[in-house]
């Protein structure tokens, strides 16, 4: 009993001082976010503001374009999403299902894909990109962020649990493929789809290097990059407390998003009525 | 509709370049709406064959003919057969009113015939949603699972789901019904009822039939013809209790019949059998010398109150006796077993000596190589 509740209270401890660890970059983001700018350059920081300024969170959104960055982001995780999703449940059912030649070297060669770094694939991009003129395009952006190796694997493990039976009886009841792919294998396989969603999203949410790289034009910046370069005042001085503001507001539809679909990511494959 | 199977071959390529031969050179006919069992031990190619017939996998040699029509290279959705499986293969996320009417709103060429159907019906009826609707109950009615179309597979015992399986599979009206073990998965009840529907669903629509099973129980009770297979070789084929009662050779001797046959060693010597090292009978036919295995169903056994030449001798080792009847051990002269069925208010006892005898007739002569050579 003892040992069972010190074991306990280890194990919550070390989860108390992980989660705590955690949450630091957080709070001192949300902390920053809220001092002013004299009270921020105070040393030794102050752990709570001393007067919590929510001026700055209008302020970081009426200074520079900041809105904009964030449409951009929007626009482009939307199309991302919508092409990768489509390009991922194609590949992954040709390369669950369907009998072609090749087929093996080619799944191999797409998780190959996946043992590359994308920073070594930047230069190479970069050249490809610029060649075909697509310097800050909209196709720059949402392109090479449309396959995604693993988002293919995952899916592609998550249609081959899909009976062998499901699918022979639609065969020989002549359903064709795409039927069985739409009417069986999707719906039976939404949770593991929403998650390839919200991975794709988090990661162009992300990203920084790409876009930052092939977008000049304000126009076109996503919001990471934004972040960086919109809040230096007049002398040269970076606005922290107005950039944290704005990294708050960009964290936070995040985390909503997170928060809303957490019931898919956890819930798994949801194959019930199949015995054998 | 008839189905014929002519020299049909089987090979699947294993590793390595080396091949197996899952069927081998099968002939055999299903006649036009009989309920046909295949019947083998795990690993026979029953379950192949029946994937053959429908279109599942290519034939590696020999042919299929539905009808007078050539199918070996028709792909399974050009077949029109309804398939059902071990597993159900019920579409978990649809219920059994939508589980029934896929194949009638997801196969194209299906909706066609349907469409075409729809537009000669006499009379006519006011829309096709409302004729799929007719068929979706029909089928659902034949199974007896009208209640039951708003529910989800899960919601359903096995036997209600292979129900739903089943009427999947005649909702389309094929010409052949395929099910693939279709009560392996249901508690023994279950099978039992299971089974007895199949069979009146059978008779009822008089579809053909072909039902793959490893258990001969099923196999017997509700076929109009077995068909055993042994290593994807054809052992029989014919009526269940014409196979039981003339058996081919010892492996379906041995395969028919639950407590399985006695074999007993043996021999023939100057045209007489010995059981052991006892003389039987005298054979009606001339044979050669020759060390045989002796095959007599736990039935046929009885014992000798009349002191006939024919009996033999044995000492009871023990009695199990499970209500109605008991089984009843013996050991012969040279100390080989046997077992026969009593009656449990028989007074045999452990240690007595008992005559017993059976009727030549139900007694089958196998030589070495498991051919029946005899029964008289």
């Amino acid at each position: 009993m003892k040992t069972q509740f010190a074991r306990k209270f280890a194990v919550y401890l070390l989860l108390t001082i992980a989660v705590s660890l955690m949450l630091v970059p957080f709070y001192w983001m949300i902390n920053t976010s809220l001092k002013s700018s004299v009270e921020l350059l105070r040393t030794p920081p102050t752990m709570i503001p001393a007067e919590l300024r929510f001026q700055n969170f209008l302020d970081a959104l009426i200074k520079a374009p900041f809105l904009r960055y964030l449409s951009n982001t929007v626009f482009v995780a939307i199309a991302v999403v919508a092409v990768s999703t489509a390009v991922t449940v194609l590949a992954a059912f040709a390369f669950a299902r369907l009998r072609f030649r090749g087929k093996t070297l080619l799944f191999f060669a797409v998780l190959g894909t996946m043992m590359v770094p994308q920073e070594m694939l930047i230069i190479t991009n970069f050249m490809t990109v610029s060649k075909l003129g697509w310097m800050n395009s909209w196709q720059a952006l949402i392109v090479p962020y449309c396959i995604n190796p693993f988002n293919i694997y995952l899916l592609r493990q998550t249609f081959k649990q899909v009976p062998d039976e499901l699918y022979l009886v639609s065969r020989v009841d002549g359903v064709s493929h795409f039927r069985y792919l739409q009417k069986v294998v999707l719906p039976l396989s939404k949770s593991s789809i929403v998650t390839t969603m919200i991975l794709s999203t988090i990661w162009i949410w992300d990203s920084y290097a790409w876009p930052n790289l092939i977008t000049t034009d304000d126009g076109k910046r996503l919001v990471s990059n934004g972040l960086q370069n919109a809040f230096t005042s007049d002398t040269g001085r970076i606005q922290y407390e107005l950039q944290m503001a704005a990294a708050t507001m960009v964290i936070v539809p995040l985390v909503l998003f997170f928060l809303l679909l957490r019931k898919y990511i956890l819930s798994g494959m949801d194959k019930g009525g199949l015995k054998g | 509709m008839q189905v014929r199977l002519e020299q049909v071959t089987k090979t699947f390529a294993g590793s390595k370049n080396t091949q197996a031969t899952a069927v081998k050179e099968l002939d055999v006919t299903i006649a036009s709406g009989k309920l046909v069992g295949l019947l083998g031990p795990s690993g026979c190619g029953k379950s192949t064959t029946l994937f053959m017939i429908a279109g599942i996998h290519d034939v590696s040699e020999g042919h299929i003919y539905f009808g007078d029509h050539d199918v070996t290279a028709l792909p399974s959705d050009k077949r029109g057969v309804g398939i059902v499986f071990q597993n159900y293969a019920l579409y978990p996320h649809l219920t059994v009113w939508d589980n029934i009417a896929f194949p009638l709103l997801n196969a194209k060429e299906m909706k066609k015939r349907l469409k075409q159907r729809f537009a000669e019906l006499s009379p006519p009826m006011a829309n096709f949603k409302a004729y799929i609707q007719r068929l979706v109950e029909e089928a659902a009615k034949l199974v007896e699972l009208t209640a039951y179309l708003d529910r989800k597979p899960a919601e359903l015992s096995g036997g209600q789901q292979q129900r739903v399986a089943i009427a999947r599979a005649i909702v389309k009206n094929p010409s052949i019904l395929l099910l693939d073990e279709p009560l392996s998965n249901l508690d023994a009840r279950l099978r039992v009822q299971t089974r007895d529907e199949i069979k009146r669903i059978q008779k009822q629509t008089g579809i053909t039939t072909v039902f793959v099973t490893h258990d001969q129980d099923e196999a017997l009770s509700i076929c109009d013809e077995v068909i055993i297979l042994k290593d994807g070789v054809l052992q029989q084929q014919g009526p269940p209790q014409e196979v039981y009662d003339h058996p081919a050779n010892q492996f379906v001797a041995e395969f028919l019949g639950s407590p399985q046959i006695n074999l007993v060693g043996g021999s023939i010597k100057a045209n007489k059998l010995y059981l052991g090292n006892e003389e039987w009978f005298a054979l009606p036919e001339s044979l050669s010398d020759q060390p045989v295995n002796i095959g007599v169903r736990y039935e046929n056994i009885r014992p000798d109150r009349e002191n006939r030449k024919q009996a033999f001798e044995a000492t009871v080792t023990s009695i199990a006796r499970t209500g109605g009847t008991s089984t009843v051990q013996v050991r012969l002269a040279d100390g080989q077993p046997m077992r026969l069925h009593r009656d449990s208010d028989d007074v045999l006892q452990e240690g007595d000596r008992v005559r017993l005898y059976a009727r030549p007739r139900t007694v089958y002569i196998f030589n070495a190589e498991g051919e029946k050579i005899l029964q008289c």
